[in-house]
């Protein structure tokens, strides 16, 4: 199953001032823990994105991305950190929070666009979410990823990514997140 | 152990092996990458991305392994497949049509039946190995043995992983992935079918 994301910034006029469009680097050990768990029936313990263990469900409320606006703790999310992508991350490396206070964005609805489309030998999927400028200042992207639920109340990183470049995002700009999930043949 | 990003995908693998009626293994087919996911896993992920418990949006049609149009939402017992002795409606099933694989497949195209009748297997319960972080590389297992005791050899072609989602009235079963495999399994013996699921950062 191949992962590829597509970043795009606009500035306050809308105009287009960085696209990246790559292979994603890695789903992370949290993701595995809980399709295992879910196929097993066995729920794994996983390190949510607050750094402590919990058990996941295997029934409900598991794997759950989307998410309503205003809302920094599930969804695709973004951060400012550098540090490279490892298995076993478990939460961005330096998380940008919702708000319109300096260093923050506004997170939009993070929505599934769905259902997914074959295309020839590939069967394909997306997780899009929109961030606004708002705090006054530029804030700069450096790392994306996606946070999903283990269960009712807890979340886990399960895709985690490095950005080729920064991605410098002026006030009144945004940064537009596009997940794409796919199963070839 | 640390694997090169360049080699390799966020992936499944299968690994085969045939023993004969006093246990010998005769014949194994080393781990490899699989040859797909099929579309139903993909709905399956899609549909608990999108969904929680109430209320939960539905996808759209796609087929069950029986063949039927099923209208997928968020499953209450998502990607499940640890299925018991004799049980054929989940975890990893066996078949005897080599038709390659389609992203479209929704089952194995010549199941073989539970039972000790012609031409049928008995499916032992399903396993599952959480193998863990090593490197760069996170993986688990899930293996199934089933058994010949048919009276006759069995040509097995092909391998799948049924799992359970669920639409929204109950809960039914989709087809994961599906793989070619040329194994001939005489009576009395078994095959073993390993699959490993592994992300490498």
């Amino acid at each position: 199953m191949k992962l590829y994301y597509e970043v795009i910034v606009i500035d306050r006029q809308g105009k287009v001032i960085l696209r990246e469009n790559r292979e994603s680097r890695s789903w992370v050990m949290a993701y595995n823990q809980l399709v295992y768990g879910g196929m097993s029936s066995s729920g794994q313990s996983v390190k949510c994105t607050d750094g402590l263990n919990r058990t996941q469900s295997t029934t409900y409320d598991l794997l759950l991305v989307s998410r309503p606006a205003g809302y920094d703790n599930r969804g695709c999310v973004v951060g400012s950190g550098t540090t490279p992508v490892a298995v076993s991350d478990y939460k961005l490396n330096t998380h940008v929070n919702h708000g319109t206070g300096p260093g923050q964005l506004e997170h939009y609805e993070c929505t599934i666009i769905y259902p997914p489309s074959v295309s020839g030998s590939q069967c394909s999927f997306r997780v899009k979410r929109i961030f606004h400028n708002a705090s006054g200042g530029p804030v700069t992207v450096r790392e994306i990823g996606v946070y999903a639920s283990i269960s009712n109340n807890y979340d886990a990183c399960v895709i985690r990514d490095v950005l080729g470049a920064g991605a410098p995002i002026p006030h009144g700009g945004a940064i537009t997140v596009i997940y794409t999930i796919r199963a070839i043949a | 152990m640390r694997v090169s990003k360049s080699e390799t995908e966020i992936g499944l693998w299968i690994a085969v092996k045939v023993t004969d009626s006093n246990g010998k293994v005769i014949s194994r087919q080393r781990r490899r990458k699989s040859h797909s996911y099929v579309q139903g896993w993909n709905w399956a992920v899609c549909a608990q991305f999108l969904g929680q418990s109430t209320p939960s949006p539905t996808l759209g049609l796609v087929k069950n392994t029986a063949g039927g149009n099923v209208n997928l939402r968020t499953c209450g017992s998502p990607f499940r497949c640890n299925a018991g002795a004799g049980t054929t409606s989940t975890g990893i099933r066996v078949g005897t049509d080599n038709t390659p694989v389609a992203i479209t497949d929704y089952a194995l195209k010549a199941p073989i039946a539970q039972g000790t009748g012609p031409g049928q297997m008995e499916h032992q319960a399903q396993t599952f190995a959480w193998i863990g972080v090593a490197g760069n590389v996170c993986s688990f297992q899930t293996e199934r043995v089933i058994v010949n005791n048919s009276g006759a050899q069995i040509n097995v072609r092909e391998a799948a992983i049924y799992m359970t989602v669920f639409y929204p009235t109950a809960g039914t079963e989709i087809c994961a992935c599906r793989d070619l495999i040329s194994q001939d399994v005489p009576d009395g013996g078994s095959v073993t079918v390993t699959y490993t699921i592994r992300i490498v950062a």
